[in-house]
């Protein structure tokens, strides 16, 4: 702690310092719910400083080790996999085939629900929020429907991928998703022939994942999805090329010419980087500022975003550093995610959670199943959020929260953490480090100091009795909001 | 009267042609002036809509017995000729359909036959994407059709509705995607199990006293918090009532959710659409029990929905439709099952309904890689309903050219 007040001294000056409540919007803004550790390790920093702290604590590796039906190598699975099913198919027609063919099934089942237990139980576990908040960024950008595309595994691998660029470099992962095997199933890429194009990846591609709407023609997809024909689940379960079945012509796409493949047309669409960073920078603005773009504002951090070559953290910073995310107006006026209302609740509350199935299904009742979005464009988000029913379920999953319910379930971890150091550096070790604090809180009698972390806003609360601070805050209907 | 004219004459006479309406369609006035109508309904008529989730077998529904393709597209599933309710020389109905024949003949019960759109979709998911949305195959819209029609209109009746919608069967809906022909834009839906679970859950939900700056979050927060205190109320006061009929439904799960819809209904809670699920159609393999049990739930509840709704006097006000993401293959797989299609017919039952076929049956000998050609696109359905069942006149097909299905309501 002195260590990080020295530190504080050296790094700002007082009048540029944070006040609480503005460290207290940055990482409810950047995370899941703040605590009076991360609180206090950002306040004696300037804005710029406390957004860089915040970015330093980036990683590409999960806390937890993966289940165990990941742990082989992805060929490896694959194989297996496919031989499993090939010996059902290789049994005569009847009941035994049957069983067979039902338990290759429900294996499958069982592990997509540990899928989904995994990453509730990392988000509740991550030393680095701002990562997460990220790799659901991504999950929302580069959708895919674990319910189309069926194999688990495929979903844990597109999980790794956006983990391993969330805070990198926007062109490399656009550039490695047309080789994403749950993307190429998710979209149809497997029937995509060269006699029988299929136009569902190279319509996303543009509409969605990169230029966006109204940038491209109908027939800048029809010829996309010409470069995109022939990639075929290969022995190794990635897409490969299979020159039989892909279109080798000359295509013309946003006025270039060429003999253009799947990562020849992903780079004309970067190349569009006006487009492309606007689009994306759009949708970071809505999941980090406002619902209601500044189209200016925007703008600018769009320019900052290629001018850094699609560096993902330039655009963070452009848009954390904006006069509108300061606003104090424009703080508390975002609602929160199902996924950050219930990991926030347990994560502020201190609560270790072991299985995580009660928040899955949670997840579920709330609007937001991890791994299974609605469809291609994502989950709406914001506003839509809230209904009557949601809110009913909201107030009944936070119930459960306060009540114990969802860490009752299991007293040990479904998933272990990886054996972790402290971080040498002290700022990242604050922000990171889980340090519970509200047995202190309670018993020094600070319910203020409750309220403040728990509302985003003040003059809401009009309690006074320390030991109901929490379930007073969690009731409260800005819970919903950060 | 044909549909140009009928528009010129609501532009002309547009004062007239609104005083024709219920009061609270009237009363309101539109904030731009008199000059342009805003689309309204005509709230005493309710939508229920009925998903058969999985992709209904439509050619072991509605049956071309007469037609020898039929019999050779299915050796083992085929309903043979001699149980089939015929209807007609070519076509006839699943013998599920028994209870349902009265509505037929007194010409309550329509079918639309053949309803599809253009490159159809083989995924379920997409396929009901594109159904909800009411959109064009390769078009992205995510709001709901309903969401997008109701928008606006119904918020000038606000205080006399209980709700935008009621949709049965919470985990159905939230699973797959959210509200469905609902999604979207911010109605006033209520998604219960029964009304009964809604009220226990609801309890307590008082209306909050705290106010917020107009247009925060924390104002939209309140205004749903708001929205629950108020329909709660209402809710359990008509909950309360005794029913307005003695029909009794089957104890199916259907049975059951329609059950409560007619209960609501013939108490006038105030509701324009009601949405409601039978899971189960996606029948890949051995079709042809489990078929003819869903089959038979559903039409079960609809003869007593029917009886209910003459009982109580409500009949004329309530129009019934089916969908599913798709139909099935013509020809039967190896599991004696069906696999993905696309054309199927769907239902329309209710007082005003016409009876009997609408549209034209796929021709079997001229299939497009083994599917069937839809004849009628489901857009027309959505399109006569809006115009010609709640006589709105607002745009909300993103396919200005869709025209409505003509003569699918009496008027």
């Amino acid at each position: 702690m002195r260590a990080l007040i020295v530190l504080g001294i050296v790094l700002a000056s007082p009048l540029l310092a944070l006040d609480e409540g503005e460290a207290r919007h940055l990482l409810a803004r950047t995370g899941f719910g703040p605590t009076p550790v991360a609180v206090a390790a950002l306040v004696p920093l300037s804005r710029e400083q406390a957004v860089d702290a915040i970015l330093a604590t980036a990683t590409t590796v999960p806390t937890l080790v993966a289940p165990d039906w990941c742990a082989d190598p992805f060929p490896t699975y694959v194989k297996a996999r496919k031989a499993d099913w090939d010996a059902a198919y290789a049994m005569a027609q009847g009941e035994p085939r049957k069983k067979r063919e039902d338990e290759l099934r429900k294996r499958d089942e069982d592990r997509g629900w540990d899928l989904k237990r995994w990453w509730w139980q990392e988000l509740c576990a991550t030393r680095s929020p701002l990562t997460e908040r990220m790799v659901l960024f991504w999950h929302n950008h580069f959708t895919s429907q674990l319910s189309v595309v069926g194999d688990p595994r495929l979903m844990w691998e597109q999980n790794q991928l956006l983990r391993r660029h969330a805070l990198g470099s926007f062109a490399y992962l656009a550039l490695a998703i047309p080789f994403d095997p749950a993307m190429h199933r998710y979209l149809d890429s497997d029937s995509n022939v060269a006699a029988h194009p299929n136009e569902n990846f190279a319509r996303e591609v543009m509409e969605l994942f990169t230029v966006g709407e109204g940038n491209y023609s109908e027939k800048d997809i029809k010829e996309a999805a010409r470069a995109f024909t022939g990639y075929k689940l290969g022995e190794s379960g990635v897409p490969e090329l299979d020159g039989n079945q892909h279109d080798g012509g000359r295509k013309v796409v946003l006025g270039n010419r060429g003999v253009f493949d799947a990562k020849g047309i992903i780079e004309i669409l970067l190349l569009r980087e006006k487009n492309v960073a606007l689009n994306v920078c759009t949708r970071l603005w809505r999941e980090f500022v406002s619902e209601t773009p500044d189209e200016k504002a925007v703008f600018a951090v769009s320019a900052a975003f290629y001018r850094a070559r699609y560096q993902i953290p330039a655009a963070l910073r452009a848009l954390l550093a904006s006069d509108a995310f300061w606003d104090p107006a424009n703080r508390g006026e975002l609602i929160k995610s199902p996924v950050e209302l219930m990991v926030g609740a347990v994560r502020q509350l201190d609560q270790v959670v072991g299985d995580p199935i009660a928040l899955v299904d949670a997840g579920k009742r709330l609007g937001q199943d991890l791994f299974d979005p609605p469809n291609v464009k994502g989950w709406k988000g914001g506003r839509a959020w809230i209904s009557t029913h949601s809110l009913l379920a909201r107030r009944d999953a936070l119930e459960a929260v306060l009540s114990g319910k969802v860490t009752a379930a299991s007293k040990h971890h479904l998933f272990t953490p990886r054996p972790m150091g402290t971080p040498a550096q002290p700022m990242v070790a604050a922000l990171t480090t889980p340090t519970p604090w509200l047995t202190a809180a309670t018993a020094a009698g600070d319910r203020a100091l409750i309220v403040r972390m728990l509302l985003p806003r003040s003059g809401v609360d009009s309690g006074t009795d320390v030991r109901k601070a929490v379930a007073d805050a969690l009731r409260d209907p800005s819970f919903n909001l950060k | 009267m044909d549909l140009r004219r009928r528009d010129l004459l609501t532009l002309a006479l547009g004062s007239l042609a609104v005083a024709a309406l219920p009061r609270w369609a009237s009363s309101a006035e539109s904030p731009t002036g008199p000059s342009l109508p805003v689309p309204t309904i005509d709230f005493r008529r309710s939508l229920v809509l009925i998903e058969l989730r999985g992709g209904n077998d439509g050619l072991n529904t509605v049956i071309p017995f007469a037609d020898a393709a039929y019999a050779r597209a299915r050796p083992t599933i085929a309903i043979p000729p001699e149980r089939v309710l015929r209807l007609d020389r070519e076509l006839g109905l699943h013998p599920a359909f028994a209870p349902l024949l009265p509505a037929w003949k007194e010409r309550e019960l329509g079918v639309v036959l053949g309803v599809g759109y253009p490159q159809p979709n083989r995924s379920h998911f997409r396929g009901i994407d594109i159904w909800n949305s009411g959109s064009a195959a390769g078009e992205q819209a995510i709001d709901g059709w309903l969401a997008r029609l109701l928008h606006g209109v119904t918020t000038r009746a606000y205080a006399d509705l209980l709700a935008d919608a009621v949709i049965f069967g919470y985990g159905a809906t939230v699973a797959h995607g959210g509200f469905g022909p609902l999604s979207g834009q911010a109605l006033r839906t209520l998604v219960m199990d029964s009304p009964a679970e809604y009220i226990a859950r609801a309890k307590g939900a008082a209306a909050p006293a705290d106010a917020a700056t107009a247009g925060s979050a924390l104002d939209h927060v309140l205004g749903v918090q708001r929205d629950i205190a108020s329909t709660v109320e209402r809710l359990s006061a008509v909950e309360q009532e005794p029913a307005r009929f003695t029909t009794e439904f089957p104890k199916t799960n259907l049975g059951r959710q329609l059950g409560m819809t007619a209960k609501l209904i013939a108490a006038e809670a105030g509701v324009p659409v009601w949405k409601l699920t039978i899971d189960g159609f996606d029948t890949h393999a051995d079709q042809s029990k489990r078929h003819a049990e869903l089959l038979g739930e559903l039409v079960g509840a609809l003869a007593a929905f029917r009886a209910a709704l003459i009982e109580a006097k409500m009949w004329d006000r309530v129009a019934v439709m089916t969908y599913s993401e798709f139909g099935r293959r013509v020809d039967e797989n190896a599991s004696k099952g069906t696999d993905h299609g696309t054309a199927a017919p769907h239902l329309m039952l209710g007082g005003k309904v016409t009876g009997g076929w609408h549209g034209k049956q796929p021709d079997l000998k001229r299939l497009d890689d083994g599917d069937l050609v839809h004849t009628t696109d489901f857009r027309a359905i959505y399109r006569s309903i809006a115009q010609d069942w709640w006589g709105y006149r607002g745009e909300f097909l993103s396919d200005k050219a869709i025209k409505p299905l003509p003569g699918l309501f009496r008027t």
